[in-house]
């Protein structure tokens, strides 16, 4: 009787076990890339970069090295946190290697597909070549792109991955750059309410303060954050008074005085996960944010003409139940189940912990 | 009728003697064969020899001593031209050259190219529009990333474009407040390609040098032949940096990376700086020259 109980014990074990890994299967399954059928056709070129299973599997291993670093100690899923739209929840500028701070808060990596330019000034004209950016960065990774190869290549579990992937051992700058961007690229947002309502999802509908809200967007923030990106992708001055760190903006890269002050329009999906905000995060909720357009828009030489009215004030005029209305719209930008990807976290296993 | 006989035997014997002497010719010319052709970057500094040495001072023309850490550049979009006006561009992706004047392995663009005599070869300092805006596949080997192949950091990571070229070196009149390492450095690096390209006033610093092989002193243009090697020898001048059409004195201009105005003025001088010195022809092993 002992000996069956003991059997009995040890098989429900195995069955356990057994249906623990099946559910962790169950959870990634991996669809590739999903156009959502209410988005424009990508900028990216998948036919050049054709997204694989393999692919992707390197590709979200090497967002969460932190050899990418040089020190070791941060990963591109250090300041991209996940629960956070892949940005730096709580840090105003991105908090890099060594605690040192940088001069802008961490743009999300969500859409991805759908942009031709990356970085609040745009000085990365390819999602392939993105991630150079941030690797070199003093301020972040303080790292060479050469060096985190080298790193890799002495790493004995990582060129099998490049040969799954891409068909050989060898670790060189295009194969890194396209894993990552076969990770990223699966980083699409396209699930919130205001997703569901103009695909007409279910019963799905918005609230009367949403719709009202809605239509407020419409009429005064759609010009540049267009839908359904919620960004037209351009460089704006949005009237945010430099900080004494006077970031120059998109003018850092072009070199015009055009461009002075000029930020990437973000974009508002997921808004509420992305504090805090603007190009320094100096705004800690969406409601000061959105007040920054009632009352602090700064005369700029470069301001964008949009915020000039006939009277002489700058901004966007709004009332405190416009404004309630626009943020319960703006709450249905949030898409939880991008916040929960499993496919997007943090590989099961992986010898890193992100804090 | 004998004499009409000997003419006609002379005759013939001499075109089969002419026929004979062509096909031995080396200047019989078959532009479907393709040959190996170089330009050689010989880096001279005013009057005297190049060294990578923290003890071998220069003195540019304001008299501001300075001595050499780096000298590095990209040659890329090689063009070669016959007398005839006819031209031969490289294959764009056989035509990338990083040459790193510390290392004398880099010294030559080897190309290959059609048979023919050339008089003058153009190319330029640099790596154009096009290929600054390609994804990482098309950036092999000098343009890359990768250990022992790579730019070796010419490339700017956070405005993205490569670094075309630069020069580094140290001179006691660099100020703690132009070099806070306090090690006197000055830095110059060129790049920009004009973006974005919808602004004309946008920093462009590709340079397009043409060389006349027909400037030389004797016959000194480049006959390409198949087997054997022709190599345009230049000496690059780098007090040209300084003393070129553009005067720059390191104590007002010691650091220069995205700067339109000072950055234009360097690149500027690139073209005062490449000189024909001579060209070798017929060359069988590297070692002659």
């Amino acid at each position: 009787m002992k000996k069956i109980g003991v059997i009995l014990c040890i098989c429900i074990l195995i069955w356990a076990c057994k249906k623990g890994t099946d559910l962790m299967e169950e959870n990634e399954v991996f669809t590739g890339f999903v156009q959502p059928s209410n988005f424009p056709t990508p900028a990216y070129d998948f036919t050049r970069n054709p997204i694989t299973k393999e692919g992707y599997e390197l590709g979200r291993k090497l967002f969460y090295e932190p050899r990418l670093s040089r020190n070791n100690s941060i990963a591109c899923g250090s300041c991209h946190i996940q629960s956070a739209a892949f940005t730096h929840h709580g840090h105003d500028v991105s908090h890099g290697i060594d605690d040192r701070l940088g001069t802008r808060n961490p743009m999300p990596i969500m859409n991805m597909a759908w942009h031709n330019e990356f970085f609040w000034d745009g000085g990365a004209y390819h999602l392939d070549l993105a991630p150079i950016n941030a690797i070199h960065s003093e301020v972040e990774m303080d790292e060479t792109l050469t060096n985190v190869l080298t790193k890799l290549r002495a790493r004995p579990e990582y060129p099998p991955l490049f040969k799954k992937a891409f068909g050989t051992e060898e670790i060189n700058d295009e194969f890194f750059l396209k894993a990552l961007s076969q990770f990223m690229l699966l980083a699409t947002s396209s699930d919130s309410k205001y997703d569901k309502v103009m695909r007409q999802e279910g019963e799905v509908a918005f609230t009367n303060a949403e719709k009202n809200g809605y239509l407020f967007f419409q009429n005064n923030c759609a010009s540049c954050h267009s839908e359904p990106l919620f960004t037209d992708l351009s460089y704006r001055n949005n009237g945010v008074r430099p900080n004494p760190s006077d970031d120059h903006g998109r003018a850092t890269v072009t070199g015009n005085p055009k461009d002075m002050y000029k930020f990437k329009v973000p974009s508002l999906r997921n808004l509420a996960f992305t504090a805090p905000y603007t190009h320094d995060g100096r705004y800690l909720s969406i409601s000061r944010m959105l007040d920054h357009y009632r009352f602090d828009v700064s005369d700029l030489p470069t301001l964008d003409p949009i915020f000039q009215r006939a009277d002489g004030t700058r901004g966007i005029p709004m009332s405190e139940a416009e404004k309630a209305d626009l943020m319960a719209f703006l709450k249905t930008l949030e898409d939880s189940a991008f916040l929960s990807n499993s496919l997007l976290s943090e590989p099961f296993g992986s010898e890193f912990i992100i804090h | 009728m004998m004499t009409n006989f000997k003419i006609w035997l002379l005759l013939g014997l001499s075109s089969l003697f002419l026929i004979a002497a062509c096909s031995k010719d080396p200047d019989v010319i078959d532009e479907s064969k393709l040959a190996d052709f170089s330009i050689e970057f010989d880096h001279i500094v005013g009057e005297d020899r190049f060294f990578i040495d923290p003890n071998y001072i220069y003195r540019n023309a304001r008299g501001e001593q300075f001595s050499i850490r780096e000298l590095r550049y990209y040659i890329s979009n090689i063009k070669l031209f016959r007398a005839n006006g006819l031209e031969y561009t490289v294959p764009a992706e056989e035509s990338y050259f990083l040459i790193n004047a510390g290392d004398r392995e880099t010294r030559f663009t080897k190309v290959r190219v059609p048979e023919g005599d050339y008089n003058r070869v153009q190319f330029m300092i640099g790596v154009d529009r096009e290929r600054n805006m390609m994804t990482p596949e098309y950036r092999t080997g000098v343009l890359s990333f990768n250990p022992n192949e790579g730019h070796a950091g010419m490339f700017w990571t956070w405005s993205q474009g490569y670094i075309f070229f630069k020069l580094e070196g140290n001179s006691p009149v660099v100020t703690i407040q132009q070099d806070p390492t306090g090690n006197q450095q000055f830095k110059y690096h060129i790049g920009g390609f004009g973006y974005p390209f919808d602004d004309p006033e946008a920093m462009d610093n590709i340079k397009i040098i043409t060389v006349d092989l027909t400037q030389a002193s004797g016959d000194h243009l480049a006959y390409v032949r198949e087997g054997l090697r022709s190599n345009v020898h230049l000496t690059v001048d780098v007090m040209k940096i300084f003393n070129g059409p553009n005067t720059i004195n390191i104590a007002e201009t010691a650091n220069v990376m995205f700067n339109k105005e000072e950055s234009g003025k360097i690149a500027g001088n690139f073209s005062s700086l490449f000189t024909h010195d001579h060209t070798e022809n017929y060359v069988r092993t590297e070692s002659e020259l």
